[in-house]
Order: C-alpha cells, then sequence, then structure tokens
C-alpha cells in the first residue's frame, strides 16, 4: 500500500466546505435514547393504556420489582453461580477441545479430509436434539447442560481455528523453515499466531450457541440454574420474575459478545493492514 | 475548431474531512487548469499529491470545497454522458459478462437505447475484446479487464475521457502492449483525454501536454508541451522535477 | 476428485457406524437399550415410519417451519437492506437489533407458550425469531461491504441512488444475502427443536423429547440423526442455490 493516510475502512468522504464534525457521542447517545423511549413505551402501553393482561406481561417497574426480590432474598446468587459453573466448564472444556482439534484438522491433510466435513455437518444441525438422549444417559442435574454446553462451544471454535490454520500462508511456514524451525516451532511460531485471531472469532461465535445450550438444558431437564427461573417463574404466572431472568441473560450474552469483540479487534488487528 | 476550452479548472481547493481521525486535511489547492479539446493531458505527480482528487472533481463525483469546474463550458455539478471514467481498479460488475458491462456505460441513457447492440460490438471490437463478450471480469487477465473497462467508457461516446491509472495495476509487459493500444484507440476516436499515471515514460509517450503535480498541498508546479523532438530531454527534466518530491513522498511512507 | 472426497467423507461415516455397531452389538461395551447400536436405530426408524408416527410430526414441524422459515426472510432481508443502507436507520434502529440478536431468543419460548398457547403459532414465531437474525445481519454486511469503486462507476454512467441500488448494491450483496440464509436454515432448526420442546405435544421435536423420556433412546437418536441428515440436505440446497444465482461469486470459506 501506499503511504496516504489510507482509511483502513472506506470512509464517508464529504468534502469539508459543507461537512460538520460527526458528533463523537452521537451513537451511545441514540442507544440511550432508544433504551428510554423503549422503556416509556412499554410503560404506557402496560400501565397507563393496559393494553395487555398485566398478569400475561409485566410492567418494567414490574420486573425491576421481581430483580430486586430475586436478588436480596439471594435466589438470583443460587441460580446464577449453578449456571455459572455448568457454563465455564462447558464453555472452558469446548473452546481448549476445539482449539486442539481445529490446529490438528486445519494443518494435517488427511485430518483435515476426515473432520472437515463432520466439523461442517455438526455446525449445521442442532445439536440440542440430544439433550434428551443425554438426560437420559446422564440423569437430570448439571451433566447433561455441560455436556451441551461442550459441544455448542467446541464445534464452532474447531472450525474457525482449523480454517486459520489451513489457511496459514504457505510462504511464512516456508520462511520459517528456512530460518531452522521444525514441527513444533512451525506450530508454536507460525501456525497458532496465524490462527489466534481466528480463534477468538470461534470463540465469540460460540457465545450464543454456548447459551443456546446452556438454556435448552436448564429450561428443559434442571430445577436450578437461571434458565430453570424462566421455566418455574413463567408455569407460575410470575411473568416479571421471568423477564427479569432473561433480562440477566441478555445483559450476559452482551458484556460476553462485546468483550470478544474487543479482544477480536484486539488480536486481529494486523489482519486489517494487508 | 472551439476556441475555449473543454475542461476549465478555476481556483480548485477540496479539503477532506478524516472522519476517523476528525481532522481536515487539504488534498488539492489553488490548482487551474485548461484541456483543450481532443488533447491527451497527461497528469503526473507523487504518491497522495491530489490527482485522484481532481479527477472526481471533474467527473462530478466530488464536490470541490471551492472553486468551480467547466466542462465543455457547463458547470459541473454530477456526473454527465460527456465524461467518462475509466478506473485503476477496473471497477467491472463482477456478475455481469463483458458485453453487460459495456451495456452499463449505456443503460442510464434512454437517447441511446436504438442500435445499443451495434455500439457495444463496435466498442469490444475497438480494444480487441471480440470473442470475449460472454466473459466474466474474473475470467480475464488484469489487461483484458481494463480493456472491458476502457469499452465501456467509449460506448456512450463521450467527449472527455478520464483515466486514472488505468495501467496501474496490469503487469509491465502487458502495460506497454497496452499503452500502445490506448494510444491507436484514443487517436481512433479523437477523445479529450485527462491520463493520470506514475510513470514518466507514459506521461512522455502518451501526452500531448503533461501537467506536473508537487504535494504539500497538491497542486500543479508546472505544465510541459510534449513534441516530437524534446521527448528525451523533458525524460531528465520531468525526473528531476519529481525526485525530491518522490523521495519525500517515500520517506513519508517509511515513517 | 471432488467427487473422490465425497466418497472418502461416505465411506468414512459408514465406518464410524460400523465401528458403533462392533462396539456395541459384538463386544458388548455398552448396554444395547441404554446406547443402541446402529441396527436398532435403523429398526426404530423403520418402525416409526410404519406406524406413521414419524410421518404425522414431521408433518406438523415442515408446517411450521416452512412459515417461520419464509417469514424470516420476507423480513430479515428488507431489514438488512434498510439497516446497511441508511446510517439513520442504523444508527435509531441499530442499537435495539444488535441487543436482540447477541441476547439468547429462545429463553422467551416460555413465555412464548404462556402468551400464544401451545398450538404452531410460538412455534413458528421462535423459528422466525431465530432465523431472522443472520439473514438480516449478512445482508446488512453485504450491503455495507459493496466496493465503493463500483458506486462510483455507476454514479459515472448516469445512475441515480434507485439505480445504484438496483443494479450495483443488491446484486454485489446477493451472494451473502445467500450466505445468511444458509446461516437461518441452521438456527431454524435449533428453533424448530426448542419450540417443540418447550410446550409441544407434537413434532419431531417433541418426538424424540417424548421417545426418551420413556426410554426408548433408538428412536430418539433415530429422530436425531434424522434432523442432523434434514439440515445438511438443507444447506446443501441453499449452496447449492447460491451457486446457481451467484455463479460468479467464488466461494470463500464460510
Ligand atoms: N476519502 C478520503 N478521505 C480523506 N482523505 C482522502 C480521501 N481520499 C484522498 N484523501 C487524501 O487526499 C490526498 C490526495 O489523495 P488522492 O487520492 O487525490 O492522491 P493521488 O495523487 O491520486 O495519489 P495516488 O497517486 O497515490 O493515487 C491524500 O493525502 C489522501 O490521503
Ligand atoms: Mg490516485
Amino acid at each position: 500500500m501506499t503511504a496516504r493516510t489510507a482509511p483502513a475502512k472506506p470512509l464517508r468522504v464529504r468534502p469539508s466546505g459543507t461537512a460538520r464534525r460527526p458528533w463523537k457521542y452521537r451513537t451511545p447517545l441514540i442507544a440511550l435514547a432508544d433504551l428510554v423511549v423503549f422503556v416509556a413505551l412499554w410503560h404506557v402501553a402496560v400501565v397507563e393504556l393496559e393494553l395487555v393482561n398485566r398478569v400475561f406481561f409485566p410492567s418494567p417497574g414490574d420486573v425491576a420489582g421481581s430483580l430486586a426480590t430475586l436478588i436480596s432474598s439471594g435466589e438470583l446468587a443460587g441460580h446464577l453461580g449453578t449456571s455459572a459453573r455448568s457454563w465455564l466448564i462447558g464453555y472452558g472444556l469446548g473452546a481448549a477441545a476445539g482449539v486442539v482439534t481445529g490446529l490438528a484438522t486445519g494443518s494435517l491433510p488427511w485430518a483435515n479430509r476426515l473432520l472437515m466435513p463432520l466439523l461442517w455437518s455438526l455446525w449445521a444441525t442442532p445439536l440440542i436434539a440430544l439433550q434428551p438422549t443425554l438426560t437420559a444417559w446422564l440423569d437430570y442435574g448439571d451433566g447433561p447442560i455441560v455436556v451441551l454446553v461442550f459441544l455448542s462451544t467446541m464445534i464452532p471454535v474447531a472450525l474457525n481455528t482449523a480454517t486459520g490454520a489451513a489457511q496459514t500462508s504457505p510462504s511464512l511456514i516456508r520462511a520459517a523453515r528456512v530460518f531452522g524451525a521444525g514441527r513444533m516451532a512451525v506450530y508454536l511460531k507460525i501456525r497458532l499466531p496465524w490462527a489466534v485471531p481466528y480463534v477468538i472469532g470461534g470463540l465469540r461465535l460460540a457465545v450464543p450457541t454456548s447459551m443456546i445450550g446452556l438454556l435448552v438444558g436448564e429450561m428443559v431437564g434442571s430445577p436450578s440454574g437461571v434458565g430453570s427461573i424462566i421455566v418455574n417463574a413463567t408455569a407460575r404466572f410470575r411473568t416479571g420474575e421471568a423477564f427479569a431472568a432473561i433480562g440477566v441473560y441478555v445483559v450476559l450474552s452482551v458484556v460476553l459478545v462485546r468483550l470478544l469483540d474487543l479482544a477480536e479487534r484486539r488480536a486481529g488487528g494486523w489482519r486489517n493492514h494487508a | 475548431m472551439a476556441t475555449d476550452p473543454i475542461i476549465q479548472i478555476r481556483d480548485l481547493s477540496v479539503r477532506y474531512h478524516v472522519a476517523r481521525t476528525g481532522n481536515r486535511l487539504i488534498a488539492v489547492q489553488d490548482v487551474d487548469l485548461d484541456v483543450m479539446e481532443g488533447e491527451f493531458l497527461t497528469v503526473l505527480g507523487p504518491s497522495g499529491c491530489g490527482k485522484t482528487t481532481v479527477l472526481n472533481c471533474v467527473a462530478g463525483l466530488l464536490t470541490p470545497t471551492t472553486g468551480t469546474i467547466l466542462a465543455g463550458g457547463r458547470p459541473v455539478t454530477a456526473p454527465g454522458p460527456d465524461r467518462a471514467v475509466v478506473f485503476q481498479d477496473y471497477a467491472l460488475l463482477p456478475w455481469r459478462t463483458v458485453a453487460d458491462n459495456v451495456r452499463f456505460g449505456l443503460e442510464m441513457q434512454p437517447r441511446l437505447k436504438e442500435g445499443a447492440a451495434d455500439r457495444i460490438a463496435e466498442a469490444i471490437r475497438l480494444v480487441g475484446l471480440s470473442g470475449f463478450e460472454n466473459s466474466y471480469p474474473r475470467e480475464l487477465s488484469g489487461g483484458m479487464q481494463q480493456r472491458a473497462g476502457l469499452a465501456r467508457s467509449l460506448v456512450a461516446d463521450p467527449r472527455i475521457l478520464l483515466m486514472d491509472e488505468p495501467l496501474g495495476a496490469v503487469d509491465a509487459l502487458t502495460r506497454e502492449v497496452m499503452r500502445a493500444e490506448l494510444k491507436r484507440i484514443i487517436d481512433a476516436t479523437g477523445k479529450t483525454v485527462v491520463f493520470i499515471t506514475h510513470s514518466i515514460d507514459e506521461a512522455v509517450q502518451l501526452g500531448d501536454r503533461i501537467a506536473v503535480f508537487s504535494s504539500h498541498p497538491g497542486t500543479i508546479k508546472e505544465i510541459v508541451s510534449v513534441t516530437p523532438g524534446n521527448r528525451d530531454g523533458l525524460r531528465d527534466q520531468l525526473w528531476k522535477s519529481l525526485e525530491s518530491d518522490a523521495v519525500a513522498a517515500a520517506r513519508g511512507a517509511a515513517e | 476428485m471432488r467427487d473422490l472426497k465425497r466418497w472418502a467423507v461416505a465411506l468414512e461415516v459408514a465406518a464410524l457406524f460400523a465401528l458403533w455397531e462392533l462396539a456395541i452389538s459384538g463386544l458388548k461395551l455398552a448396554n444395547p437399550s441404554f446406547v443402541p447400536p446402529p441396527s436398532a436405530i435403523w429398526t426404530a426408524f423403520t418402525g416409526m415410519l410404519a406406524d406413521g408416527s414419524l410421518p404425522e410430526h414431521a408433518w406438523f414441524s415442515t408446517q411450521n417451519a416452512v412459515a417461520g422459515f419464509l417469514l424470516a426472510v420476507v423480513v430479515g432481508v428488507p431489514c438488512g437492506l434498510a439497516l446497511g443502507s441508511s446510517r439513520l436507520v442504523s444508527d435509531v434502529a441499530g442499537p435495539p437489533f444488535w441487543t436482540a440478536y447477541a441476547m439468547p431468543r429462545i429463553a422467551f419460548q416460555p413465555l412464548l407458550v404462556l402468551w400464544l398457547g401451545f398450538g404452531a403459532a410460538p412455534k413458528i414465531l421462535i423459528i422466525f425469531l431465530m432465523a431472522v437474525f443472520p439473514i438480516a445481519i449478512n445482508t446488512m454486511d453485504g450491503i455495507r461491504g459493496v466496493d465503493p469503486s463500483l458506486v462510483r462507476a455507476a454514479r459515472v454512467y448516469g445512475a441515480g441512488r434507485i439505480q445504484v441500488f438496483l443494479k450495483v448494491q443488491l446484486w454485489a450483496a446477493l451472494p451473502l444475502i445467500l450466505t445468511g440464509i444458509r446461516m437461518g436454515v441452521a438456527r431454524a432448526m435449533v428453533g424448530i427443536v426448542v419450540g417443540e420442546f418447550i410446550g409441544g405435544s407434537q413434532g419431531l421435536g417433541y418426538l424424540i423429547f417424548r421417545r426418551s423420556a420413556d426410554f426408548d433412546l433408538a428412536s430418539a437418536l433415530a429422530l436425531t440423526l434424522l434432523l442432523v441428515v434434514i439440515a445438511n440436505v438443507l444447506m446443501a440446497l441453499v449452496s447449492l442455490a447460491r451457486r446457481i444465482a451467484a455463479p460468479w461469486y467464488a466461494e470463500g470459506v464460510s
């Protein structure tokens, strides 16, 4: 590339005679305004206009109240602890297994030929369909949940890592060989760093899928965990509580995706300058 | 013969607003330039001196911050059928075949509906792509893609051709061949051409006149005429004139 | 070469099943009613076909899937187009859109059942909710990723805003739109299963649930494998559609 202040992304070009500096806080402020308008409309629709039956559809105040109760009674903390443990174990093990499988699949031609199609086809399938069978095998409780989270994390991570490892620039590998790198060194110094942004991309993809695994496990066959709050509260028409529990999930997912987005941008920085 | 220049640029300045950093950047300042009907004007200058910016203003793709541009006596406010552009990256629509890409040059002009097929065939023949009408761009070499881009620009018979480093992305050998081809095609059509290049050779070989740009701020440093006798002398003169700028630009690149 | 690869995969899958059969039926490594071998799974499959339970439940799932998925395409593509081409729309509608995208939408399934009952409606809705986001997001990315140089070229040759949209942006985005639709298929499958797990009384997902609750694991696994096959066939069909509709698009890895 030339020395111009070449923008990495296409810029919006406005010759500056007419242009005003786009305001730095525009986007977050609009988002905040969105939130305020949304909550206000929700409140008016439920409380003032009574468009829906409040037993079935809580108002923002009801949700906040339920959330406060869930927190103060310690109920939320307990369930959240259970959920977090299942998720962390499943996601952690799944990520590790995914990276190892992915590196092997991406760099060994025979593994690539054998495993890649299987990984793709597993990625296409609803793994949560295994939930009832897993429950039959492992009994009710955390077992099937951890396995579901594990599977739904491992597949995207393995796929992405394999893609990254397989696309490692051959000339870089050749260069490493020239400078005396052995098999192991090629893995550690070339393939792994090359694949890191892909791994992170896979980890990010795995956040929603693993959350789905966790939720299905908790909603369908578990007495504890945040997902079970949703099911039990709904069954007792305590919709405020269900909403509060969903809200907890929303916040968790958004935060996790954001974190991994950030990590991806950090680790993938060099990729954008090609 | 028209006595007025077909393109008149007066006091042209363009400032960019770089959204990412929030800074303003003076890309072009106080450019005055006349191009005569039927003339082949080459534009030479270091990287980033604003050549593309000026060309985009003439094409009507960019509104100048200050200054005016007249094309055929009328102020330029938007792209028009009198001006066609050949892009460095070809800008061919990947989902259209060569013939359909060339047709794109006519499509938006209802007055040319009649005889479109003949025009397209003629343009394709002129650039030497006969037989590749049904190929997709990705099936062509860089040189052939640029021929298709050239055919697209010629098909509506514009008075002015604006070319932004049209041979910048093809390999050296193809470049030599295409240069001669270009000369032949332009001579055959008698168009007015503004041709940006980085190559002194190209500028001297193709141009009737050469506008030399300098950077910081981007403006025209000198305009020289090419005559059959002074080509070799011009090369040295241009090289000297550009050397310091080029070195500075390369240094800037290293920073 | 491609054919050879395909055969290799088929052979591999066959080998896996053979090993599985051998481990259970031959070596008796596990209780066959607990971990049924492929032969038992096949018997269960044909049994469900013969007694009509499989066709009936599959028909229910298919109807919902088609309805929910079509809805997702009809809503998702225009939304993606709007988000991708207008700054205002993406600023105002973007934050709620991204929040809805990031959150696990299946968490609403119990509430959907409460609101809409035990019939088809909540199932269709969850399928829609699962599929619509990948479709909209890929469409948006497709529109945003259009090479600006193509847009410039179109303007040079006289295209107005609408023509630029119809002749350049839409076409350039088409491969990604189809990629989004393919991802939507995968997500829709999840929606089918979740919708029938929670508050269902019909459909393939429900049948899986029922049979494993009865410890008829051969049937449950037969149905699960059937879902694997269906998902892969559908994905392959969309890929084929993409190859036909966008032949100029050299397929990357996705
Ligand atoms: N869209 C834009 N936004 C901000 N700055 C820009 C933009 N386009 C160009 N510039 C800046 O304006 C100056 C002139 O750019 P321009 O592309 O006109 O140069 P050029 O002479 O065509 O360079 P090159 O020979 O490398 O093509 C450069 O410093 C460039 O960084
Ligand atoms: Mg340029």
